[in-house]
């Protein structure tokens, strides 16, 4: 991996491609953020809830659902491992769901960070 | 402004979507739902639509398949939003109805230009509406006089026959004839024949009622449909015509003309099968004897 890479991965939001996607509007952007965070915390107790009772629809759709908000908004890491959860759901797999769930916490938690030193 | 339907049930997705919209000069109308995205279609002018695949209630899929199948007066340009981007896919789509579709997250002025591809093809959709209107009217209509033309009035008076069957009422039918009107062509030209007609026209639709029907049966000739009036209301109307055309003189270019007018006029008490036919003989012999009793006269018959 080459720095530029690097720094990508480092960096859990592309803001070049989001910003033109929301023209360029960076009050409307931080508005849609918000109700990212909002929704994520719903959706991911409600992964864990599917991941206990081993609800593999539950986690494809959810995981689904979150891939397209996480894209929507260029957050690349985190829509990686939704997708992850999708497929783990899709294909019964409670292991990989389970790691895939702890991914996708990181990530969050890496993008709050970043969210939060940029303020 | 040209409204455009989002149906999206992601909420990021569509404010995305909303605010890019308005931004393009359309209107966003949003719904969440796909059920309520079918209402909304059915009942508004709404023609452009972007429809998640994924939806709760009816999927993006089988609202195109619904759309198409029970939409049929009004053309809706569908865009499907989807995530998937394999060839499977896409095809069940285009195949469920969609016109087009964009792949989620979506590049914005790809779906700009997509948009005004269904903006185009919505415009010609709309005048082709539009002219096949003024084709409908053209083919009913009389262009000198606006009146019913002669196939028209003539299908309006089996129309009227038949609801006076089913209801029991009586109908009753007047042909008026302009008296000599091929010497007011001859003298005068065409032209001044022609205002003769126009105004003839004018003063006989005023002086019948809203619901009666009346159409230029030929050149100087008029078929007037009187639906629920018995033989002697019918004698009353042909009596107010004739005076509506014989007391005022027409006022044309070369001055004000006096013309007269024959009518003969039939109605039907008992409406059958044949009263079609039997009305148009009667009313026409009795037109025809109007005329033998030196014109300028009202001839009514009772079948």
């Amino acid at each position: 991996m080459n720095n530029d890479q690097n720094l990508k991965k480092e960096i859990p939001i592309d803001y070049s491609s989001v910003l033109e996607r929301v023209g360029e509007d960076e009050s409307f952007l931080q508005e849609l953020i918000n109700i990212y965070m909002e929704d994520f915390g719903k959706k991911y107790k409600e992964l864990k809830q599917a991941l206990e009772k081993k609800n593999f629809t539950a986690l494809r759709e959810i995981g689904h659902s979150l891939k397209g908000s996480s894209a929507n908004l260029s957050l690349n890491n985190l829509k990686e491992a939704s997708f992850k959860i999708e497929t783990a759901g899709k294909n019964r797999n409670i292991e990989i769901a389970k790691q895939a769930l702890l991914l996708l916490n990181q990530e969050f938690i890496r993008l709050k960070d970043f969210l939060s030193k940029k303020k | 402004m040209l409204k455009v339907l989002i149906a999206e049930d992601d909420r990021i997705s569509s404010k995305i979507l909303e605010k890019n919209i308005n931004e393009w000069n359309y209107k966003a109308v949003v719904t969440k739902d796909g059920k309520e995205a079918w209402n909304i279609l059915k009942e508004n002018d709404i023609t452009l639509a972007i429809i998640d695949w994924m939806m709760p209630g009816i999927s993006g899929i089988e609202l195109c398949r619904k759309i198409r199948k029970e939409k049929k007066h009004k053309y809706t340009y569908i865009i499907l939003l989807t995530a998937k981007k394999n060839q499977e896919d896409i095809n069940k789509g285009l195949l469920a109805g969609a016109d087009d579709y964009v792949t989620k997250p979506f590049n914005r002025f790809e779906l700009k230009a997509r948009l005004q591809t269904g903006k185009r093809i919505i415009e010609l959709e709309n005048e082709r509406n539009r002219l096949e209107k003024i084709l409908v009217i053209r083919s009913q209509q009389d262009s000198l006089t606006s009146l019913w033309n002669k196939s028209m009035i003539l299908r309006l008076l089996n129309e009227e026959i038949s609801r006076s069957q089913r209801e029991k009422h009586p109908i009753g039918v007047l042909m008026g004839d302009i008296d000599h009107f091929k010497k007011i062509n001859d003298t005068y030209g065409h032209q001044i024949g022609d205002n003769v007609i126009s105004e003839v026209a004018s003063r006989l639709k005023k002086n019948i009622r809203l619901y009666d029907k009346i159409g230029r049966y030929g050149g100087d000739e008029f078929l007037i449909i009187l639906p629920n009036c018995n033989s002697m209301n019918l004698g009353r109307v042909a009596n107010r015509l004739h005076k509506s055309l014989i007391d005022t003189k027409i006022n044309t270019e070369i001055g004000a003309l006096q013309i007269t007018i024959s009518i003969g006029g039939a109605s039907c008490e008992i409406v059958d099968e044949t009263a079609p036919d039997n009305l148009i003989k009667s009313s026409d012999s009795a037109l025809y004897k109007a005329k033998n009793k030196g014109r300028n006269s009202v001839v009514i018959t009772k079948q």
